[in-house]
């Protein structure tokens, strides 16, 4: 299991069967983490310092070793959560401070495209932060949990619930008609 | 040239013999993402200058060659399903498109903390309320509390993940002393099965293996196996 907080020696990676630190990710910071089926590789969104250059990055990381094995090469949102797409090669993401949806290609970490509810279906003035990020793929949805308030235990208040249609993973060319 | 036809919904110009019918159009990803670009492929494109005109109902979409026989037209950044019409060469084209995306927006339960997933990417969470630890179906957006596992934010602000399948570790209050709290303990359904080593309170609390338990505080983190610590580490 990832720990998702701050870490001046990088945020440790806990072998669960001994409770050890099994290594270290090259962040000391991160919040939105997803682990490849196979466990191998992390997914994850985090700062490699808390220097004011220190901008959140996306990575794919060794679990074992801590190596970054692929990397993107511009700076990210805030990223709250993650996750992989088990029908196709997409990771997606969520940020933090408002229910936009951010797609990238699982291999190369290539950001594809972003999008978000309209205004009118969204949370209004004050948007709350989002807590969840969850997929269907046997209906090919995708869901965002959010909340509309910060309390005295952290997130607390009503939440919310935004669904997105995905792409189905196969396409049957459609022959236009005259 | 407009033929209207008895009974048609719509008046559509009679192919021309600029773009002979037996002339394929087509579209190679009949769904996409808002923002992106839909791919249209015809032998008709080869060799012709002008671009065609891709209408996506009345929205005119832009639209660029990439290819001999290949041009992309650039869809909006919304979601639906609508007609798309094709005129090349004189002649029409005409189909569907659907523009995956946002779909609806639904008001959920209050809840405090971070929920837990049933299995990474599920929809089906274990979320916190303010007494209790219910199952939140993100498809539904309903919740269930059959279980009414106690928890409390004040004790552990989320509910923690257990090995166990299954599992999900909670922290209700002290059923004697109300601003106290009990030990954390794991559930299985409706049955508590193990209890962290001591009672404590903050972030949350794991159950990581057989007797091994991770608590996590403000920013610290601390590992104990069979009641003995054997990791920690202060987060900053």
């Amino acid at each position: 299991m990832p720990l998702t907080l701050e870490a001046l020696a990088g945020v440790p990676v806990i072998a669960t069967s001994t409770g050890t630190i099994a290594s270290r990710l090259p962040v000391v910071q991160n919040w939105a983490t997803v682990f490849s089926p196979d466990g191998d590789t992390i997914f994850v969104a985090g700062r490699r310092g808390f220097g004011p250059g220190d901008a959140q990055q996306l990575m794919a990381v060794s679990t074992s070793s801590g190596a970054v094995a692929a990397q993107m090469a511009d700076s990210v949102p805030f990223l709250e959560d993650l996750v992989l797409d088990p029908e196709g090669p997409w990771l997606y993401a969520v940020e933090s401070n408002g229910p936009t949806i951010h797609i990238y290609d699982r291999s190369s970490l290539r950001h594809l495209l972003s999008f978000q509810p309209p205004a009118a279906s969204s949370c209004g003035p004050y948007c709350g932060l989002q807590v969840g990020l969850a997929i269907d793929p046997s209906t090919r949805r995708l869901y965002v949990l959010g909340t509309k308030s910060w309390g005295e235990d952290f997130y607390r208040g009503p939440s919310d619930i935004f669904t997105f249609e995905l792409l189905p993973t196969i396409q049957v060319p459609q022959i236009l008609t005259p | 040239m407009c033929a209207l036809l008895i009974g048609a919904q719509a008046c559509r110009e009679v192919p021309t013999a600029g773009l002979p019918e037996n002339v394929e159009v087509r579209l190679l990803n009949p769904a996409a993402w808002p923002g992106s670009d839909l791919i249209i492929v015809s032998s008709a494109l080869t060799g012709a200058t002008a671009l065609p005109e891709v209408m996506l109902d009345t929205f005119r979409l832009a639209v660029a060659r990439v290819g001999d026989s290949t041009v992309t037209a650039r869809l909006p950044d919304s979601s639906g399903t609508f007609a798309i019409h094709v005129r090349l060469q004189g002649g029409d084209r005409y189909g569907s498109v659907r523009i995956v995306g946002f779909v609806r927006h639904t008001d959920a339960i209050p809840l405090t903390g971070w929920p837990l997933s049933a299995w990474p990417g599920s929809p089906i969470m274990m979320v916190a309320t303010e007494s209790s630890l219910v199952k939140l179906d993100l498809r539904s957006g309903m919740a269930t509390s059959h279980w009414n596992i106690p928890h409390w934010g004040g004790c552990s602000v989320s509910p923690g993940p257990s090995f166990r399948q299954g599992g999900v570790v909670a922290q209700g209050r002290s059923r004697t002393a109300p601003n106290s709290c009990e030990r954390a303990l794991t559930w299985l359904g409706a049955v508590p099965v193990d209890s962290a080593p001591f009672v404590a309170g903050n972030r949350l609390w794991a159950e990581l293996s057989p007797d091994t338990w991770l608590f996590a505080a403000h920013h610290d983190m601390w590992i104990y196996r069979s009641g003995q610590l054997v990791a920690s580490e202060t987060m900053e």
